[in-house]
This record gives structure tokens, C-alpha cells and sequence, in this order.
């Protein structure tokens, strides 16, 4: 990750800046061109302002003077006004009485004519109305000589008792104005790079800071003249002959051009300024930025890594767990080899978390055995713990009785006691006596078993269940009895085989399960499972699945026969032997098998044991066909498996004959098994009979 | 257990009914012994013989070599059980069964 990652951060950062500092010159710039042009605009007006008002101030100041020295209309319509004329440079006076009628003018044509006549003449009316005192005009046609262009000004008399209009007429301006031009905008600048031009209607440059340019034309500073466009409120550029680059606005004034000129890189310095302002501090950001996100995304990887490591310890560990889980369950079958009354298998298939399915089976005494099956609620490292202490405790109270509930109960005290963390496992116990077949049982909420009795019938053990273990240390316990007959099976499981689910959701069922079991082979076990896998159909374990299933054979009949050992007493036994086995409807091929076993084994005791009596017991289990033949005697120790096999790489004709009878035997059953027990050879032979 | 010999010249064919196992061999041993001077040729027809037990095979073995050397020594009438067990033992590789 690191390095191309990296890499690839910190081109886009360099492509992202670059078009930031490209988009901020852009805007920058844009903004530099407007503030430049807002700037020329404004210093436009602002020379225009300061001529008018100027202009205007001088107009009414003089003015003025003529109302107070005449102090009102009448005794103005009568002064010398060619003679004020001539005092205060005006080239027209006009005097208005209260009804706006001029009675009196320097122009004659003018005298009599109502103010009312026109518009422009109108405006000064609003000096009668006693407010206004002062109202003065821009340059504009004469209403009475429209060739000449005259400023005009108004000057009220007291309260609105008449007024007097004085103008001035634009050629007159002409004159004066290169001075007043000088007077006003001496040392003016346009921001810090622009400047003013006035030219006259020759273009000659009258008036300029600085004033090197006085006395060149427009032409000489690089000026299109042609190009300057009429309008006072257009901008246009000009590249003047210093090979500046100019915004520049001009006006018409008194017949003569003013060219307000500003640079275009007037605003240069700022925006240069400005953006390596900001590239430096963007850069700053960047890279601060990326340093960030760099470490963000190392320290987020060392953090994957982490949670990954941590998550395979974890895995691993519940791989442990599980194991140690799945071997603290007996699962060695069959677990009583040598016990013919019944026999027990069970398996457990954990989900993929750790589960806490258990079951169990053990000796009370000689005469009993219990098994169970249990589920203990939730999954996870808590349940497998609960899972471990509940089975524990069964056994080890188990020890102390023979009656299920009084067990469960006692389990149930013990393990509600301590359970802080409300865990409770359900329980079905049972306790047989191999014996008599009968089976004592009590069931802690577990789901009801299922007896298949020898004729293939199906019996669903269903007993009121008391409550779960460890909920509640008060809770009551029952115990049931059923009496098992040879053939019948009993099959318990836990909900994870009954809610084992298939891809469309469906649940195993009771019904299911009920069906499978009736079809199952003696494996009835592997084959429920194979059932459940088939009907799964690949959706995935939710739970533990948990089998176990005890086959009750039936206690076998026993015959015995005890003889001295002799060569003599052989054929008693023999006889015997022969008699069982006929009573029994064995075929001739299995007793003629059983009786050479017999043989070999009846003539290794007499002539090497140095017993002096020995019994012949012939156990059979009639539902299963098992045979067994128990050879006891009193002799000297003498294990016959410890009897070494006959060297098969000499040749048949001249092995020596020992050991020939026990190889006999051996390959004529199916097991042989010797214990010295009471100080007593026992020699155990069992042979199946099987259809053929 | 019945042992039935009849004698043609010097072939010897011994019938046995029964079985011939630990009380029974040391029986048959004793015919033989007293039977197999000039015989060529012994045969035995087990037809009637239920089973053989180690001690009978050690009967067999002995006689065999010694009619080997002699002549030859035939078994006839195998049931399923005598076969058996001549296989488990590898009796059956060495002993000449019809």
C-alpha cells in the first residue's frame, strides 16, 4: 500500500494546487481587472463631479452677489445687468418674477417668455416654492439660441419672491479651462499608477501629470483617437506609446477631451502579492495536509494489521477451545468392548463458534450405567465453560446416586448457586440396568427421545419436562421408568438437529427426524446425520448437532461348565459346547468353528497351564447373535496372545507346530481378549454369527 | 472318531468319520503308525469329518512327510470348515487336496 499510495497522494495533491493556484490567479486577476476598472470609473466621475461643482460654486457665488445686492426681483429687473455681466463674467442674466415669467434678460427676445415654455427652463420653477434656494444645470443647448451651449444656474430671492438664472457659455469655459483644469487636478493621481489627460479640441495635451506630456497630442502618448469611443461610459484600451497597456475612459467636457488612463497591471502588485500569499499558505496546508493523511493511513493499516492478528490469535485460540471442547467428550467407540448388554455411540458436531452441546455416559456401579445428553444455552466461550463445569458436576454427583432426579436436582442446586451469568442447560438423564433392560430417566427441559423398539416401531419418550438446570435452585426434578427390550434402540439428540435449516429456511422437524430414524440402518447415528446434511443442503450449521444412541441387547444367556483339567474331561466340554450351540439352531460351519477354538484352547490349558479346574462360559445375545466363550482356570499365568505368531518366511513343512492352535483361534474368532482376574486366567472369545 | 482303512496293495485309503482334533488324533496317529509300512500311496477321504483341529494338522503334517518321501499322501472330500482352516494355517500350499 504505502509507497504507491503515497505516491499517488501526493501527485494529486501537487495537481490540486497547481489548479488552485491557477484558479486563484484567475480569479484574482479577474477581481484586479474589475477593481480597475471600478477604480477609473469612479475617478471619472469624480473629475466630472469636481468641475461641475466647481463650476456650479462659481456660478452661485456670483449669482449671489446679485441677490443681495438687488435684494428682489423687481429692483433686479431694473439693474444694469450687461454691467453684472460683465463684473461676474456671466454671458447671461436673467431675471424670473413669482410667476416664473422672465421680466428681465441680457437677451431681449427673452423678456415676457414664461419659464413654464420648456422643460429645461422649467426645472428652475422649483425656486419659487420658498425651499429652494439654489438649483444649477450641466452644459447643455440655449432654449433661445440653440447653437451655443450654456451652463445655467438659478439663485432664489428671499422666500421664493423670484430668482435670477445666470450662464455661462461653453466657449467662455474654453477659455479658462485649462487653468481651472490646472487648479483643480494639480498633483491628482488615479490610484497609484493612473493619471488624467485633457486635451482640447486640437488634441493637444494641456494638462497632464506628469507634466512632461504638456504641448504632445493624444497621437504623440499613443492614442487611437479614432478608437475613443463617444460614450463617456465606455471603457476601452489603449497601448500607449510607453508600451503600457491602459483602461481609460473619456469624456467631453467644454469642448475638451479628459481621458481618465489607468494601467491594467494597476492592481499587479497585489495580485502577485496575494497569490504567492496564498500558494504559500495552501502549500503549507497541502503538506500538512498529506503528512496527515499519510499517517492517517499508516497508522490505518498498522491498525488492520492489528485487528487481523489479534482476529487469527482469536481464531486459533477458538480452534483450541474446540478441540479441547470436542476431546473432553468420550469418543472413543465402542466405548465397553467387552460389555454385551449394550452398546453406546454418540458424536458431536460443533457449529463453527464453539458450542455448548455435551454428552456423557458412565458406570454408577457394576450394575447401572448413566448417560446423558445436554445443550447448554448460547454460544461462545461462556457456554463451552458452563458446558465443561455442568458436565462435571453431573458425573461427580452422580457418584452419590442411583435416581436421575434426585441427580438433576442435586446438579441443579449447585450449578444455579454460582450462575452470575444466567446460563442454563437443558438435560436428559438416564440411568439402565442392563441387567433387567429397565431404564430410570428424567428430563431438564431436553427434547423428547426416541425408542425404536426391536420391531422397528417408534416410541417418542414424551415425559412432562421439568425446568432447565441452573435457572433456579428450588426447581423440582421426576424420574420415569421404561423397561428396554432386546433390539430396542434409543436415540437422543439436541435441537441442532431438529432446527437444522435447508437454504429455503425450513426446519428439520420432529417429523423429519421421526422418518429417519424408522429408516436408519444399526449406525442409526450416522445415518440421522447424513439425513440432516442431505436435507441442509449446504446452508450453513447454526448450532451444535448431538447424537447419542444406546442399543439395548439384553442381558445374555449364560450356560456354564466346569471341568478338572484333564485330556479326559476335553470331550465333556466339547459336548457341552456342541449341545448350546445346537439348542441354539446355529449352523454346523459356526459350531464346527467354535468347537476347533475350543480345542486349541481347552488343549493349551491342559498341557501348559498346570490348572487343575477350568470353566467354560457361553454367553449369548440372541437379538444380536453374539457369542461369547469364557475359558476360566486357576493355572499359572499364561497370556495366550503373548504367544508369538509362526514365522510365515519358513516354509509351512518345516515351521515348527507352537503357537499353530492360538493362530487357529485367533483367525477363527472375531475377538480374543485375556485378563488375569482373581488370580484366574480368563481367555475371551467372541464370534458374531452373521447371515450368509 | 471311526477310522476306516482299506488296503489296495500299497495304496492305503483312510476314511474318518467324526472330527479329529486333541482326543482324537493321538488315535489316528497310532493307525498310522502301525498302517504305513510298503504304502506308496495314502489316501484320505475326509468326507465324513466334521473338523480338524491343530492337533490333527500335526497328524497330517508328519504323515505327509513321510509319504512324501514314500510316495504320496492325497486328502479328498475337503468340507468347508477343514478347508478353512488348512488355508488359515497355509496347510493348504503343502498338503496335496482333491
Amino acid at each position: 500500500m504505502s509507497t504507491s499510495f503515497a505516491h499517488r497522494l501526493v501527485i494529486g495533491l501537487c495537481v490540486l494546487y497547481l489548479v488552485a493556484i491557477a484558479i486563484i490567479w484567475r480569479v484574482g486577476s479577474k477581481y484586479a481587472a474589475h477593481q480597475t476598472e471600478e477604480l477609473l470609473q469612479s475617478a471619472q466621475q469624480d473629475l466630472i463631479v469636481t468641475l461641475n461643482d466647481y463650476l456650479d460654486h462659481l456660478l452661485v457665488a456670483n449669482a449671489l452677489k446679485i441677490i443681495d445686492q438687488c435684494g428682489s426681483y423687481e429692483v433686479a429687473a431694473r439693474a444694469d445687468l450687461a454691467e453684472y455681466c460683465k463684473t461676474y463674467g456671466f454671458d447671461e442674466i436673467n431675471v424670473v418674477d413669482i410667476k416664473g415669467i422672465e421680466i428681465a434678460s441680457t437677451v431681449p427676445i427673452i423678456v415676457g417668455k414664461d419659464m413654464h415654455r420648456h422643460p429645461l427652463t422649467a426645472e428652475f420653477l422649483k425656486l419659487l416654492d420658498g425651499v429652494t434656494l439654489v438649483h444649477t444645470q450641466k452644459l447643455r443647448p440655449s432654449v433661445s439660441e440653440p447653437n451655443k451651449r450654456f451652463k445655467y444656474c438659478g439663485v432664489a430671492f428671499k422666500r421664493g419672491r423670484g430668482f435670477i438664472q445666470v450662464g455661462y457659455e461653453e466657449e467662455h469655459f474654453k477659455q479658462g479651462f485649462p487653468i481651472i483644469f490646472r487648479t483643480l487636478t494639480q498633483s491628482w493621481r488615479i490610484g497609484h499608477k493612473g493619471y488624467y489627460v485633457f486635451a482640447n479640441a486640437e488634441t493637444n495635451v494641456i494638462v497632464s501629470e506628469p507634466k512632461n506630456r504638456v504641448g504632445l497630442t493624444l497621437s504623440d502618448l499613443g492614442f487611437d483617437i479614432k478608437s475613443i469611443p463617444d460614450d463617456e461610459n465606455t471603457t476601452f484600451r489603449q497601448v500607449l506609446s510607453d508600451n503600457t497597456r491602459c483602461l481609460c475612459r473619456s469624456t467631453i467636457f467644454a469642448g475638451h477631451r479628459l481621458i481618465s488612463v489607468i494601467p491594467q497591471n494597476e492592481y499587479q502588485r497585489n495580485l502577485t502579492l496575494f497569490v504567492a500569499l496564498f500558494a504559500v499558505i495552501l502549500f503549507l496546508f497541502l503538506a500538512f495536509l498529506t503528512s496527515m493523511l499519510l499517517g492517517a493511513a499508516k497508522s490505518n493499516e498498522q491498525l488492520k494489521a492489528f485487528i487481523k492478528e489479534k482476529q487469527d490469535r482469536m481464531h486459533k485460540e477458538m480452534q483450541v477451545a474446540k478441540t479441547i471442547q470436542a476431546s473432553a467428550l468420550p469418543c472413543v467407540f465402542p466405548p465397553y468392548p467387552n460389555i454385551l448388554e449394550f452398546d453406546i455411540f454418540a458424536q458431536m458436531k460443533a457449529a463453527k463458534q464453539i458450542g455448548g452441546d455435551f454428552y456423557d455416559f458412565f458406570f454408577l456401579d457394576n450394575d447401572h450405567i448413566a448417560f446423558l445428553i445436554a445443550d447448554v444455552s448460547g454460544k461462545g466461550i461462556p457456554a463451552a465453560m458452563f458446558m465443561m463445569t455442568a458436565k462435571t458436576t453431573i458425573r461427580s454427583i452422580a457418584s452419590s446416586s442411583n435416581a436421575p432426579a434426585d441427580i438433576l436436582a442435586k446438579a441443579n442446586a449447585r450449578l444455579a448457586e454460582n450462575n452470575d451469568a444466567d446460563m442454563f442447560v437443558t438435560v436428559w438423564l438416564g440411568i439402565l440396568d442392563p441387567k433387567t433392560g429397565i431404564l430410570t430417566y428424567s428430563n431438564a427441559g431436553h427434547n423428547f427421545p426416541i425408542l425404536k423398539r426391536a420391531n422397528k416401531s417408534i416410541e417418542w419418550i414424551r415425559s412432562k419436562p421439568s425446568l432447565v438446570l441452573a435457572a433456579m435452585p428450588e426447581a423440582k426434578y421426576k424420574s420415569f421408568e421404561i423397561t428396554l427390550r432386546p433390539g430396542d434402540t434409543l436415540f437422543l439428540y439436541t435441537d441442532g438437529i431438529t432446527e437444522a435449516v435447508n437454504p429455503s429456511m425450513e426446519l428439520f422437524g420432529d417429523k423429519r427426524l421421526e422418518d429417519a430414524v424408522t429408516k436408519a440402518s444399526s449406525h442409526i447415528c450416522t445415518d440421522v446425520e447424513a439425513d440432516v446434511m442431505k436435507f441442509a443442503n449446504g446452508a450453513e450449521q447454526a448450532d451444535d448437532m448431538t447424537m447419542l444412541s444406546l442399543k439395548y441387547r439384553g442381558a445374555p444367556i449364560t450356560r456354564e461348565k466346569t471341568v478338572p483339567v484333564s485330556l479326559v474331561t476335553m470331550p465333556d466340554v466339547s459336548g457341552f459346547l456342541g449341545e448350546v450351540l445346537h439348542a441354539a439352531d446355529c449352523p454346523q460351519k459356526f459350531i464346527s468353528e467354535l468347537q476347533i477354538a475350543n480345542d486349541e484352547i481347552l488343549s493349551n490349558i491342559v498341557k501348559f497351564s498346570g490348572a487343575k479346574e477350568v470353566t467354560l462360559r457361553i454367553e449369548h445375545v440372541p437379538i444380536v447373535n453374539i457369542w461369547r466363550l469364557s475359558y476360566i482356570d486357576d493355572g499359572a499365568a499364561w497370556n495366550p496372545m503373548t504367544v508369538a505368531e509362526p514365522d510365515t518366511t519358513i516354509p509351512v513343512a518345516d515351521r515348527p507346530t507352537r503357537g499353530l492352535g492360538v493362530l487357529l483361534y485367533k483367525k477363527l474368532a472375531d475377538q480374543v481378549r485375556y485378563v488375569r482376574e482373581n488370580d484366574q486366567n480368563v481367555i475371551q472369545l467372541r464370534k458374531t454369527l452373521r447371515e450368509y | 472318531m471311526e477310522i476306516n482303512k482299506t488296503q489296495e496293495g500299497s495304496k492305503l485309503n483312510i476314511s474318518l468319520v467324526g472330527r479329529l482334533d486333541t482326543v482324537t488324533s493321538p488315535q489316528l496317529q497310532e493307525v498310522l503308525d502301525s498302517s504305513l509300512d510298503g504304502v506308496t500311496e495314502l489316501a484320505f477321504d475326509f468326507a465324513k469329518l466334521d473338523y480338524i483341529s491343530s492337533a490333527g494338522l500335526r497328524v497330517l503334517l508328519a504323515t505327509n512327510k513321510k509319504m512324501v518321501k514314500a510316495g504320496k499322501m492325497i486328502i479328498r472330500n475337503v468340507n468347508d470348515v477343514v478347508q478353512e482352516v488348512f488355508d488359515m494355517t497355509g496347510f493348504a500350499d503343502i498338503l496335496n487336496i482333491e
